[in-house]
């Protein structure tokens, strides 16, 4: 039964994931894995090299074992942050002859199939016929990989539970998330050296076979234990993750009573009450800071690399938000199409909230990084400059070419819908005009007309609004029925 | 007040949509009948300019709805869930809805009150989004968004699936008194019992044709359900 089940599943998603996203998209998907794999496999082979350098008294395998409990808790931190939970509609096969028991065990078997658990091995086995082998006879060698085999899958059970209990529900995971890293840091920290008794439980076992019952144990009670948890999800209709709605949104900050103003408290409601929008404002909230890493090392980047991470603190935000500027709303694009406003009112509601947006981002921006290096704060305003100037108007524009809705309740993290290889291109000039301006100005007469060039272009941008907003339009009519046919599938 | 001339619409080289000519008047109810895959959802989708006629033309008031956007002023209209947004709660919709018909709160509360008997106890001030209400309650939700802004023109797909009784009963009435009021409205139905029950006139499309354009007399549900009955051959049962 669980061998037709996962035959089903594969069948489903070889015709969801595989066929609908483009070649490049696959192609750089393919790339990513083999780029990781080559890594883990080459780490394999020269770790017991590395391991005997660290510490020479002992063997390889002994000093990996402290190694381990650091892989362990940064694993669990990963998958907290990244790892997606049983994606799985479990609900047509509720009505079917299948034992339920059945699919929970092979919604279970279905979640050891992931990165995190296959990736491993890749530096793992190298290391195991390298040095394990050799330096322990057969058994206890296998005994060595049971247990790291175990300690995997309880991490695999463990982050399961974790992200069905804890759902959606941001404080909780914060408070978890932060619990992992706190863990790690007691350790590297000193105050209480959990690592070494980690190491000294691991090569304990490895010395006494028979303790690998204990791993073996406290896997088979986590997998029945979130067994139970499922069987009681799978019975309450799941409606522990149904969200409440938040009632937070931007209408304090703006003003009147228009049309405008409407429409731009329902584009923050889109922000703030959707999952793939939410961690996008997050990623936002990063890049907020994003020349800080270059701070104190100026002299060793090239001033137009420099130019590049203050221009980025602004241009995020139609970087991020741009490239789906319309695709965001494809689940429901026949109401924008029908309610009783004109294209120009709605391109220009969107275009004043992400104005607001990125003058937010350059206010935080200028006045962080005003008390570190003045120069900063002003490549900050020369980028944003640029950004509303010209930026802005570009999104509106390349927006168009985008006709597949986004699934908004989906995360961010190695989503890839929406994005196609015509994206990747699209969104080039956003990133290269105004840093080969900057170059052209930098290379002929030095740092400052660079920027004067940048901020003369944005000026510019601003000037002429009200004449960019038409053929914005225009474009916009002339791809409606193409977005509306593509959004619809 | 509609008026659609040589009107079609082709997916590839399959014809999804072929009519001739059609003149919908003031305060007329049209009645749209026909199987799945007749074109009714694409006719009301062309009505309202979400997709693109292969060749032809639809007027509103004498203007082109691809050239013009002024009759989304008067137009309410429900076809699919793609006319809710998904992650705000029912009332959250309509008032949006209502701020976009410039409707001040006082109209609101005016409209709800009145249309208290459609929609249940607990349906406004629940804090579901639309996302995770019953199909049912979506319907309601659109249904209302259609009526706000006292349109002229009121377009719905399948209006009465997924309500209950009373709600549907509700709408029927509601449809007759706007069309005693003044207003058009085009309702594509499967359910033969209710279409006949408000429409004045009745359009049957089949292939992407109209195979039949009448007036709703006391007679044409009965023809009705003779023509649909027709064909289903007796071996098939």
């Amino acid at each position: 039964m669980i061998l037709k089940l996962t035959r089903q599943y594969l069948k489903g998603k070889g015709r969801t994931v595989f066929d609908t996203q483009s070649i490049m998209i696959k192609f750089f998907v393919v790339l990513m894995v083999i780029y990781f794999i080559g890594i883990a496999i080459s780490l394999g082979l020269f770790l017991n090299t590395i391991l005997l350098k660290i510490d020479e008294t002992q063997l390889a395998t002994f000093t990996l074992s402290k190694g381990l409990f650091f892989y362990f808790v940064f694993d669990l931190l990963l998958r907290s942050l990244l790892q997606t939970q049983g994606t799985f509609d479990v609900k047509p096969y509720l009505y079917l002859p299948i034992k339920r028991s059945s699919i929970l065990h092979f919604l279970q078997v279905k979640s050891l199939f992931s990165a995190f658990n296959i990736l491993p091995y890749c530096l793992l086995l190298p290391f195991f016929f390298i040095s394990v082998i050799s330096d322990f006879d057969w058994t206890t060698s296998l005994i060595w990989l049971c247990a790291i085999t175990c300690h995997i899958l309880i991490n695999n059970f463990l982050s399961y539970n974790i992200g069905k209990t804890v759902g959606k529900r941001l404080i909780p995971w914060l408070i978890i998330t932060f619990s992992i890293i706190g863990v790690g840091v007691i350790d590297i920290m000193g105050y209480l050296p959990l690592s070494d008794y980690f190491q000294e439980y691991f090569n304990f076992l490895i010395i006494n076979s028979w303790l690998i019952i204990l791993p073996i144990s406290l896997f088979i009670l986590i997998y029945f234990l979130t067994l139970q948890l499922s069987r009681k999800l799978l019975l309450t209709d799941q409606e522990i993750h149904k969200e409440k709605v938040s009632s937070f949104d931007l209408g304090f900050l703006i003003k009147g009573d228009s049309v405008m103003k409407n429409f731009m408290i329902y584009e923050s409601k889109l922000i703030f009450r959707n999952k793939r929008l939410k961690n996008l404002t997050f990623l936002v909230l990063l890049f907020l800071f994003y020349p800080g890493i270059v701070v104190g090392s100026q002299e060793h980047q090239s001033a137009v690399m420099l130019f590049f991470f203050c221009w980025f603190t602004t241009g995020v935000v139609p970087a991020m938000f741009g490239q789906f500027m319309y695709a965001w709303e494809g689940k429901f694009f026949n109401f924008i199409r029908t309610q009783p406003f004109t294209i120009e009112d709605y391109i220009k509601a969107k275009h004043n909230f992400y104005l607001g947006l990125t003058t937010i981002s350059m206010i935080i921006g200028c006045s962080a990084f005003a008390f570190i290096d003045t120069n900063f704060a002003l490549m900050i305003f020369i980028g944003y400059l640029f950004n509303i100037g010209i930026n802005l108007k570009l999104i509106f524009w390349i927006g168009t070419f985008n006709k597949k809705a986004i699934e908004l309740e989906k995360g961010t993290a190695f989503n890839y819908q929406g994005t196609q290889a015509s994206h990747f291109i699209s969104n080039l000039p956003l990133l290269i005009i105004p840093l080969i301006c900057y170059a052209i100005g930098y290379y002929a007469n030095g740092h400052y007309t660079g920027l004067i060039i940048v901020s003369a272009l944005g000026i510019l941008g601003l000037i002429l609004h009200p004449f960019l907003l038409k053929p914005i339009i225009s474009q916009f009519n002339s791809r409606k029925y193409i977005m509306s046919e593509g959004f619809n599938q | 007040m509609i008026h659609t001339e040589k009107l079609i619409k082709k997916y590839g080289n399959k014809t999804a949509l072929s009519i001739e000519g059609l003149t919908i008047n003031k305060n007329e109810v049209i009645g749209l009948v026909g199987n799945n895959g007749a074109g009714k959802t694409t006719f009301l989708s062309l009505l309202l300019d979400l997709i693109q006629a292969t060749e032809g033309s639809i007027n509103i008031k004498e203007t082109p709805v691809s050239k013009s956007e002024e009759w989304k002023k008067f137009t309410g209209s429900f076809l699919d869930d793609s006319f809710l947004v998904p992650f705000m709660t029912s009332f959250e919709y309509l008032e949006f809805v209502s701020k976009l018909h410039q409707w001040d709160k006082g109209d609101l509360d005016e409209f709800l009150e009145q249309t208290k008997s459609f929609y249940g106890d607990d349906f406004l001030t629940g804090k579901k989004m639309i996302k995770d209400l019953s199909k049912g309650n979506k319907n309601k939700t659109g249904i209302l968004g259609a009526l706000i802004g006292n349109p002229e023109i009121i377009i719905l797909d399948e209006p009465f699936a997924n309500l209950d009784p009373t709600s549907q009963q509700w709408l029927r009435l509601k449809i007759q008194k706007l069309a005693e009021d003044g207003v058009t409205a085009i309702v594509s139905s499967h359910d033969l019992q209710h279409v006949t029950g408000i429409s004045s006139r009745i359009v049957m499309l089949e292939d992407g044709q109209i195979v039949k354009d009448v007036d709703n007399t006391e007679s044409t549900l009965e023809e009705l359900e003779a023509y649909f009955g027709a064909k289903i051959s007796e071996e098939t049962i």
